[in-house]
């Protein structure tokens, strides 16, 4: 796993996830991204624990979450990094297909930072995961404690 | 009448006055049956030349008559030396004082009382053939002046006769107080009868009134378990509406994702293999494109469909005229290169969830939008159409291609087009949000058309001022 991990991907799709994947790379952020297939392993990671026991000390700068997910879905996710002192300064992005105001409104209450639909048409699926990737990972200066960027010469 | 009695051997002559033919007759059967012989006269003047003609043992005359009455019958043969001593009965009624005082006078012998009765009658008659001889040995001419009731009467009556008025007087008054007696047991018998009728009838209607009252009791009951029923049966049916409406909602986004998928596939597809493909190859992957494009959209309106069911309503006064001139005025940019004639009447305020009705309108206006797209000018009327159960009827014509009316009534339903996709874009469920909106709204809706001709949609909302009335509970 050389990825660094600043943007936390974290779906239960493949599709969804590959497709992410392939939208970030357009935008040179793949490099960033590690994916994870539900709520559990994003808990396991952002703990360090499990799987990622061993990984470097430091939080990703942004978690793009899916809502509905297997074992642990992406609300409890969001409630747990919200409820936590030391995760609760991470950005979550929820992406989700649904627009219904349940969740939107479970969403903002669980604090999320931001909340995208996921177009229909691939070309706005690109489009959005850009938007949200570069803002997140590149223009936004995130809180200490963040993983750092890769330093230029690796681009 | 024959002489059935063969009793009195020596059967008397008793000579009968009376002007009226069936008491006579009557008094005749009665005294023949018993061996009398009878002669028959209708007044004091014909009695006194029969008894001149042939002397009876008794007279019995009645009082009232004409020519000659019984008082001056009786008087003339007690004057009569001859004659006075034939015993005279007087027929009366002897209601007043007078006529006794009146029979004494005259000189009469004995009364009997109308109505007689028969036994009463025979005694008397047997009585006085039987005391005639001793009448004969007493006799007085002495009298005496007596005033009465006003009058001057001599009565000149002896012993006997007085002995016999006060008899009779007597048995009058016993008899009269036997009548009464009988009267009074007969108006008790009566009154208990009444009264065991009115207890009767009461309790009757007691009883009537008791089943009224158990049958209104138990139309009560069951109108409440009716209302319970109903409302039960609503709540259940609002329930499976929601749980409908949350299953299509979760429905709808699970499809999203792999329809997505799609899109994302292809595009990468067409990316990938764009040199290598033949025209025909990428107008197939346009063909998937524009296919999931569309059924995402029908899946969005789907969405939209169930979210309406399911959005709670905020209901306040709405004015319709900024509501409506707000769509067509977000109409009008997208057919600016069109020609449509707008006739948008005033419009009254309503009561309703502003989001939802604005979405009613758009709903509508972007319909007759499109279905006027053939027209030159287009002409979209907005107006109101009257009352209907203290509603308002509301409602939105064009003059475009309309539609047959025998589907009038698909017209509301979910996915329902009466146009061929290629003729009209959509997909149907314009109508279907309008008829759910309004109806969640107490309203109803309706459209009239003729193809070729032009449609025209009418709905119902509640007005500000008949909120008041209908459902006060509201502002409580």
């Amino acid at each position: 796993m050389n990825n660094l991990g600043r943007i936390l991907l974290v779906d239960d799709s493949d599709r969804d996830r590959e497709m992410a994947l392939i939208a970030l790379e357009q935008h040179h952020l793949a490099h960033e991204v590690l994916s994870l297939r539900d709520g559990a392993e994003a808990l396991d990671y952002l703990y360090r624990r499990g799987e990622f026991a061993g990984r470097s000390r430091g939080n990703p700068a942004v978690v793009l979450l899916d809502l509905k997910m297997p074992r642990v879905s992406g609300l409890e996710v969001l409630r747990q990094i919200k409820g936590d002192p030391a995760l609760k300064m991470i950005a979550v992005v929820v992406m989700t297909s649904s627009s219904e105001e349940q969740d939107l409104l479970d969403s903002y209450q669980g604090g999320v930072n931001a909340y995208v639909v996921k177009p229909l048409r691939f070309s706005a699926f690109v489009e959005a995961i850009k938007q949200v990737g570069a803002f997140w990972a590149v223009f936004n200066e995130p809180p200490p404690g963040t993983l750092r960027k890769e330093s230029p010469s690796g681009l | 009448m024959k002489a059935q009695d063969n009793h009195p051997k020596d059967g008397a002559h008793i000579l009968i006055v009376e002007d009226s033919p069936t008491q006579a007759e009557q008094l005749k059967h009665i005294l023949e049956r018993r061996g009398y012989h009878l002669s028959m006269t209708r007044n004091g003047r014909e009695a006194l030349a029969a008894i001149r003609e042939r002397r009876p043992a008794l007279v019995i005359s009645d009082i009232v008559m004409p020519e000659m009455d019984g008082y001056q019958l009786c008087g003339r043969l007690k004057k009569d030396e001859d004659l006075r001593n034939i015993p005279v009965i007087l027929l009366t009624s002897l209601t007043d004082p007078v006529d006794v005082v009146r029979g004494l006078e005259c000189g009469a012998d004995n009364f009997i009382f109308k109505p007689y009765d028969e036994q009463d009658l025979l005694a008397r008659v047997a009585y006085m053939l039987a005391n005639r001889r001793l009448r004969d040995s007493e006799n007085s001419q002495m009298g005496v002046e007596i005033f009465f009731a006003g009058q001057k009467f001599f009565i000149t009556s002896d012993r006997l006769q007085i002995l016999n008025l006060l008899l009779s007087t007597y048995e009058a008054a016993v008899q009269r107080n036997r009548e009464l007696s009988a009267a009074r047991d007969e108006l008790r018998q009566l009154n208990e009868d009444l009264e065991a009728r009115v207890r009767e009838r009461t309790a009757a209607l007691e009883a009537e009134v008791l089943e009224r009252k158990g049958a209104e009791e138990e139309v009560r009951g069951l109108n409440a378990q009716l209302e319970q029923r109903v409302l039960e049966r609503t709540a259940r049916l609002e329930a499976a509406n929601k749980e409908l409406d949350a299953f299509s909602a979760s429905v709808s986004h699970d499809l999203r994702a792999p329809l997505r998928h799609v899109q994302g596939y292809v595009e990468l597809l067409a990316q990938e293999a764009q040199s290598q493909l033949s025209d025909k190859s990428q107008r197939y992957l346009k063909t998937i494109v524009d296919a999931s494009l569309e059924m995402g959209e029908l899946i969005d309106d789907l969405l939209s469909f169930s979210r309406m069911g399911r959005a709670e309503m905020h209901e306040s006064e709405v004015l319709l005229d900024g509501l409506v001139q707000e769509s067509v005025r977000k109409l009008e940019m997208a057919t600016h290169d069109r020609n449509i004639v707008w006739k948008i009447a005033p419009l009254p305020k309503v009561v309703g969830d502003p989001s939802m009705l604005k979405q009613v309108f758009a709903n509508l206006l972007s319909n007759a939008v499109k279905y006027t797209r053939p027209r030159d000018p287009a002409e979209i009327e907005i107006g109101r159409a009257g009352e209907e159960d203290g509603r308002l009827i509301l409602f939105v014509r064009d003059n475009g291609v309309g539609f047959d009316p025998q589907y009038a009534g698909k017209l509301f339903g979910v996915f329902q087009r009466l146009h061929r996709a290629d003729e009209f874009e959509g997909t149907g469920i314009g109508l279907a949000n309008v008829r759910r909106i309004i109806t969640r709204h107490g309203g109803r809706t309706w459209a009239e058309g003729k193809l070729g001709v032009g449609a025209a949609f009418y709905f119902t909302l509640r007005s500000p001022t008949a909120s008041v009335t209908i459902e006060p509970k509201e502002n409580s």
